[in-house]
């Protein structure tokens, strides 16, 4: 029997304007009746989509919604590692208006700025429309004179109201959440210390006590005040290919990622000694997810290192952690060697229910896609995939599985850029500015570069970071939002991928953990089974929209979405209409 | 030849021309002539030992051995002919020979010069160490501006894994020896090593300009553009040495190599193929096109090249190790096994097949030999990351 009763639906929940008169943005939305929009849906015929030849195109419309942050990542010349890896994007409703808005975390430089000029980030609210509002300074976030890098949205007091980490150089910064789109600077209270150079973040409930735990990566132990420099003497690291570039990381000294954990009380505790994470400097850590990627209901831990093997934490149930990652297949590739990972998602790419792998990597070297064989075991299936071969010119940050087509099979988005400005006079076959990638699932185990068919965004030339994925004008299909290295940010906004039919939800938990993170949704469609996790943090320092949307291809109704909630709670709804995001709350069992 | 029968055909002026023959890359059209003289002047001494340098310059060492056997018997004092045969006993193998010789040239002439050099390099190729910078040294002290003894020495350092000391010695060969394609090869191959990329690569181009027909410099130097400078000017040497007729197999594998980087594939591919024609046995062309067709995804293919190029090169560590790894992702775990500890019997510290074991095992459920695998895995690419350094991870 369903448990979703009608209580848990949103009046007046938003529901696509689909396929007719597609505006951008479409300033009012339309409200629609859940029986309404399942009846409008019924009765129209699914769009087939050509395997390979999707009419989704990709339009980046930054400039006229609003965003035009410049991002600052040090000198435009780049001379130093702490100039090259560049921020995230963070999308999350913080003013629960029911829109997504975006949060854009800035750099800094090495010099002073004269008062006045330094940078900041930069939170923009969703007014609809097509239309952002910078809401920054109201907002308390612009956290000026921080260089920043990565970001992730998370309720950790469960009051609520979503509260905003930081990584970046020196500190972290945790942003409580005071609701209305407000926050307040907490990071001396939180307990949340940090010296060191930090990257990805992620929240995920490690030890299943409802609350809220943070993993943050930490790249390279340095010290800005005397940078390795390229340059007569220098060492084989400030080389690449006989060319003095930029040091490092190899060579220099790995930092230690940080594992806090929630105290319930507002602050976290580090608990990084005694948990079973690796806590010799033998990694340099960037993006971390986390997924339960043996299925055994608990929330394990993955670390993309960049030029050392990755860290795949399997969790034991109880709050720690065993590094399985060489034995698992998950910290090479299949050759063995160890990759310069950038970012990091999980989904389950081929609908078998278990979350795969994809790394970001460097250029002259593949994106590598792990197939989650089952029992904590993985297989580098980068190159039969069609993944290998077309990622190895470019070099790899932001990833995310998306269905952009909403065909029911997540396709793959790669934001790409290189580290070395002066890399395009070495005719590497590399460039700088490098095009973001989009490879379209064609099942088998098969995707196909879809890079030159997918529309405007992905003809322009930027040096991409961080990217986050998320329905940004609320139609139905998934947009994406792209950090471009000293330049202003990319909305890309999906145009078609709505043709298809879709369901999306948004889970909120009963007491604990109120943004569901780490719940797993099962959506069964005819023939298709689709699954995926709520993630806090994924990708190159960005994170998500945390709503989940499932594309359902030429299905016109949905049979059955089980909800394993966090705590281990499994919840079933059926009959629920399509093409409509649902809220869905878990079941209370302590209220009734 | 026609010019001997047609002008001046005395014993000296056939020598004179054979000499130059034999300077001028061409030992056997030399040999042919000499033969001749040998015929007509059995007793000649100098006939002989140039018929025997021909010979050796050619690569027909027994044949060079019977000559310098000749010329001792006619003048059994000439230190010439001794280090001639010291060489090609040493070129043969027979190390202990070519040293017996050598220590009788030495013992009869103390300050005879480039017989200490031969000894060091006997003893260098057999790893004696300490005697063999002993040798170099007595002979530098002889010497001291010898450019060969210097570069051997230097040669010597740099395959010892001494990059500083090899570099000091192939200076001073190259200051008094700027022609020398040798010394020019190995100071530009350590100055890489020292991280001066360009410097070496503009010395490996002088080497090659100084040696144009050696092969194995084309290659090496385009291999070392491919990875330090510039691959488009990898892929313009290689042209421009088949252009100068160095139709050559090795040159065509390193092209095939840099299309394949360049994921030029059926370029690639084409390459390999015709490396393959010039010499069908080559094993490292099959590998090579293996590589190229696992790239792109083709194990059928990759995996029938691996098999010839273990069937040609059974020593091959390499083509186990990929067959092993192209089966096992077919499920084939206990073959796969197999073959990658094939693959280690001949190369134990291929990390890339202890890795793959490890992975083989484990999906076998023998852990506990995985565990073990992986650790040695975990060692070697520690020990590759200690001399390599590099700022970067790539697939390179």
């Amino acid at each position: 029997m369903p448990t979703f009763s009608r209580g848990c639906v949103r009046s007046g929940t938003r529901a696509s304007p689909r396929r007719t008169d597609r505006r951008p943005f479409p300033g009012v939305f339309v409200a629609l009746a859940a029986g309404l929009a399942a009846a409008a849906a019924s009765s129209e015929k699914p769009v087939p989509l050509a395997p390979g030849h999707s009419p989704v195109r990709f339009v980046n419309v930054a400039r006229d919604a609003g965003l035009t942050l410049r991002n600052v990542s040090g000198e435009v010349q780049k001379t130093t590692i702490d100039e090259t890896v560049g921020n995230g994007i963070c999308l999350y409703d913080v003013d629960d208006d029911g829109a997504i808005d975006i949060f854009i975390p800035n750099g800094s430089r090495g010099r002073p700025y004269p008062p006045g000029e330094a940078p900041r980030s930069a939170l923009y609210r969703n007014k609809g429309g097509g239309a952002f509002e910078d809401i920054t300074e109201r907002a308390g976030v612009a956290s000026i004179g921080y260089w920043a890098q990565g970001c992730v949205f998370g309720d950790y007091d469960d009051d609520g109201k979503i509260d905003l980490f930081l990584t970046g150089f020196g500190r972290y910064i945790l942003y409580r959440g005071l609701g209305g789109g407000r926050f307040r600077d907490v990071t001396a209270s939180s307990g949340l210390k940090s010296r060191g150079w930090s990257t990805g973040a992620a929240f995920g409930d490690y030890d299943g006590d409802g609350r809220l735990d943070l993993y943050v990566s930490h790249y390279v132990d340095y010290d800005a005040s005397s940078p390795p420099l390229p340059g007569p003497g220098s060492l084989k690291n400030c080389f690449y290919k006989g060319a003095p570039v930029i040091c490092g990381p190899g060579g220099l000294q790995p930092s230690i990622g940080r594992l806090f954990h929630n105290e319930g009380n507002g602050t976290f505790r580090d608990v990084t000694q005694g948990s079973g994470l690796v806590i010799r400097p033998t990694g340099y850590g960037l993006g971390v997810v986390w997924s339960d990627l043996d299925l055994d209901g608990d929330l394990d831990l993955f670390v993309a290192n960049d030029t050392t093997p990755n860290w795949l934490y399997r969790n034991d149930g109880h709050g720690r952690f065993t590094e399985v990652g060489a034995m698992s297949g998950a910290a090479f590739t299949e050759e063995g060697r160890a990759q310069s990972g950038m970012g990091v998602d999980a989904g389950d790419y081929d609908n078998d229910g278990r979350p795969d792998l994809i790394v970001t990597n460097f250029s002259h070297d593949y994106s590598t896609l792990r197939h989650n064989d089952g029992g904590m075991m993985f297989t580098d299936v980068s190159i039969p995939s069609g993944i290998g071969l077309a990622t190895m010119p470019t070099l790899g940050w932001g990833v995310g599985f998306l269905d952009y087509d909403n065909d029911g099979r997540q396709d793959l988005f790669i934001a790409n850029g290189h580290v070395f400005p002066n890399i395009d006079d070495r005719h590497l076959g590399t460039t700088w500015k490098q095009h973001n990638q989009l490879f379209h699932n064609e099942g088998g185990g098969r995707f196909l570069e879809v890079t030159s068919q997918a529309g405007p965004a992905f003809e322009e030339l930027h040096s991409a970071r961080g990217a986050a994925f998320g329905d940004i004008d609320d139609d139905g299909d998934v947009d994406i939002v792209v950090n471009n290295i000293d330049e202003p940010p990319a909305l890309l906004r999906n145009d078609g991928g709505n043709a298809a039919h879709w369901i999306g939800f948004r889970l909120f938990g009963a007491r604990r953990n109120r943004n569901a993170v780490g719940a797993r949704v099962t959506v069964s469609a005819g023939l298709l089974r689709q699954t995926r996790e709520i993630h806090a943090g994924s990708s190159h320092n960005s994170s998500n929209d945390p709503r989940l949307l499932f594309g359902l291809g030429s299905s016109t109704r949905v049979d059955r979405v089980e909800i394993r909630w966090p705590l281990g709670r499994t919840q079933v709804l059926t009959d629920l209409p399509i093409d409509r995001y649902h809220i869905v709350h878990e079941p209370d069992k302590e209220a009734q | 030849m026609a010019a001997a029968r047609c002008g001046d055909s005395s014993p000296a002026s056939t020598i004179a021309q054979a000499r130059r023959l034999r300077e001028a890359g061409r030992p056997a059209e030399a040999a042919t002539l000499l033969t001749d003289l040998v015929r007509r002047v059995p007793r000649d001494f100098t006939a002989h030992y140039e018929l025997a340098q021909a010979w050796h310059a050619a690569g027909k060492e027994e044949d060079a051995l019977t000559e310098v056997a000749s010329a001792i018997e006619i003048s059994p004092a000439s230190p010439d002919a001794r280090l001639l045969r010291a060489d090609v006993l040493a070129t043969l193998g027979r190390d202990d020979e070519a040293l017996s010789e050598l220590r009788q040239v030495v013992t009869a002439n103390p300050s005879r010069a480039g017989v200490h050099r031969r000894m060091g390099i006997i003893h260098a190729k057999a790893g004696r160490t300490e005697q063999s910078v002993n040798q170099f040294e007595k002979e530098l002290a002889v010497n001291p501006k010898d450019a060969d003894t210097l570069t051997e020495l230097g040669v010597f350092f740099f395959q010892a894994g001494k990059v500083q000391e090899a570099a000091e010695r192939l200076e001073r060969a190259v200051s008094l020896s700027p022609g020398s394609a040798r010394a020019l090869r190995f100071l530009g191959e350590a100055r890489i090593k020292q991280s001066r990329y360009q410097e070496g690569l503009d010395l490996q181009t002088r080497a090659l300009d100084a040696d144009p027909k050696n092969v194995q410099l084309v290659v090496n130097h385009a291999a070392a553009l491919e990875s330090y400078g510039d691959p488009h000017d990898a892929e313009a040497v290689l042209k421009a040495a088949l252009d100068r007729g160095l139709e050559d197999e090795r040159i065509y594998i390193q092209l095939g190599k840099h299309y394949r980087g360049r994921l030029r594939f059926d370029e690639a591919m084409a390459t390999l193929e015709r490396a393959i024609e010039i010499v069908p046995g080559n094993g490292e062309a099959h590998f090579e096109l293996g590589k190229t067709y696992r790239s792109q995804g083709k194990y059928d293919e990759a995996l029938k090249e691996f098999r010839e190029a273990s069937r040609l090169a059974p020593s091959d560590p390499y083509a186990y190790y990929y067959i092993g790894s192209i089966i096992a992702t077919r499920g084939q775990l206990r073959e796969a096994v197999t073959l990658f500890r094939r693959s280690l019997e001949l190369d134990p510290l291929n990390p890339k097949a202890h890795y793959a074991l490890a992975q083989a095992l484990q999906k076998t459920g023998r852990r506990e030999e995985a565990e073990r695998e992986l650790a040695m895995h975990a060692d070697l690419l520690k020990r590759l990351r200690e001399i390599r350094h590099e700022g970067v991870a790539t697939a390179d």
